[in-house]
Formats: structure tokens, sequence, C-alpha cells
């Protein structure tokens, strides 16, 4: 059997971990605070025009710099991603090419329900709005993946025995 | 596709764990395939006839064209 790409079955309960303490610490940082040792100077390679006018700063210029920033946003961030990208990888104990198809259909289905969002998005909401769309379309895609994968594999598991 | 997996499979005696065993795959990946709700790869096709001692046309088909 293909499993290229994947990863090995002891990888999901980290996984779950990863993305339920993202999603956790993304919820509790959405206002863009965090607790104060995440308080740190980091470099910000690019500060642009727009940046700066939602930040009431003046504005900044290209290269390198360093900026004031709480680090929460991006540790959470990357442990959605980190979390949503190792559940989308790892293999089921009893994976064969039916759970495989399931998984291969599920990111289909995501593909298109994510761009179907982005569509509707792009029409119906403007301005901040729409930015906000774009911020949840980072990782929208992922959720939209593990979502409908796990449900999939829990009807597919709860088939009947006929024996 | 028409399967005759299942009557194969019962003529021996196997329950759909004891055949998904020997093959390799899930207990409802054997009962997608009786069902006619997946059709297996040749890989596994060709499993299921070596256990099941039999060829792959025994146990799958095409329709017939209308």
């Amino acid at each position: 059997m293909n499993t290229r790409f994947t990863l090995a079955p002891a990888w999901k309960p980290w996984a779950w971990f990863f993305l339920l303490l993202g999603l956790a610490g993304g919820y509790f940082s959405m206002d863009d605070s965090g607790p104060a040792f995440l308080e740190r100077q980091v470099p910000d390679f690019f500060d642009s025009h727009l940046s700066s006018a939602l930040a009431n700063k003046e504005p900044g210029r290209w290269g390198w710099q360093w900026s004031d920033n709480n680090l929460s946003n991006e540790l959470s961030f990357s442990l959605v991603l980190i979390g949503s990208l190792l559940l989308l990888a790892v293999r089921e104990r009893d994976e064969d090419e039916l759970i495989q198809r399931l998984r291969l259909e599920s990111l289909l289905w995501a593909t298109w329900v994510n761009a179907l969002l982005l569509f509707l998005a792009n029409w119906l909401l403007f301005d901040t709005d729409f930015f906000l769309v774009m911020i949840c379309a980072l990782f929208s895609f992922y959720l939209l993946f593990v979502l409908r994968f796990q449900w999939v594999l829990w009807r597919f598991r709860n088939q009947p025995n006929e024996d | 596709m028409k399967t005759e997996l299942r009557t194969r499979r019962l003529q021996k005696g196997l329950t759909q764990a004891e055949l998904a065993a020997a093959v390799s795959v899930s207990r409802q990946s054997i009962h997608a395939i009786e069902k006619g709700n997946y059709n297996p790869s040749v890989e596994l096709a060709l499993r299921l006839a070596r256990f099941l001692d039999c060829r792959v046309e025994d146990l799958f088909g095409l329709e017939p064209e209308n």
C-alpha cells in the first residue's frame, strides 16, 4: 500500500493535543493579548502602510527591524497548523485502501467547501469583515478536512456487523 | 460491478472479521465490498481470490450492458 506522505499512528494523540491546545490558545488570544512572558521583540521584515495605519503607527519601512509583539497568536496558529497537518497525514491503526480513499475524498471535499465559502465571502463581505474571513481562511481548510474525515471515519467504523 | 464475495465467504464458513484479517483490511472494508459500496483494488481482489481459493472473476464481474 502506498503510504507516502503519511505518518505513523503513534502521532495521532499528539496531533489532537496540538490542535486543541492551539484552538484554545487562539480563542484566548483573539484580542492580541497574552501572557506577559510571551511579550518579545521579534524580527519584523516588512511593515506595510496598511499595518501601520491599523496599529496607529507611523508608516514603517522595508527591511530588518524589531517590533514588540506578544507571541501567543503565533504560537496558537503554529499549533493549529501542526496539529491539523498531523491529523491530515497520520495513518489509522487499521488503515487500508478504503480508509485511504475516505481520506482523499475528505481532502477533495474540504477543498471544494473552502473554495465555495471563500467565493461567497468575496461577494458578501467587505472591508475589515473580509479581512477577518481571510484570517479564518488561514486554517479553515484544515479544520474542514478534520471535521469531515473524522465524521466519515466514525460512520465507517459504526457500520453494522452482518455476521 | 456485481460481487459474489459474500456468497463465497459464507461457503467457506468465514465471518467478515476473519476474512478481513486474512487479507489485512478492516472488517468494514469487507462489509463495503459485499454491499457493492466499494470496488477493491486489483491487489486486494487478487488477495481475496487467493484466500478464498477461486478466481477474481468468480468474485467480481461487470453488470451486463443494456
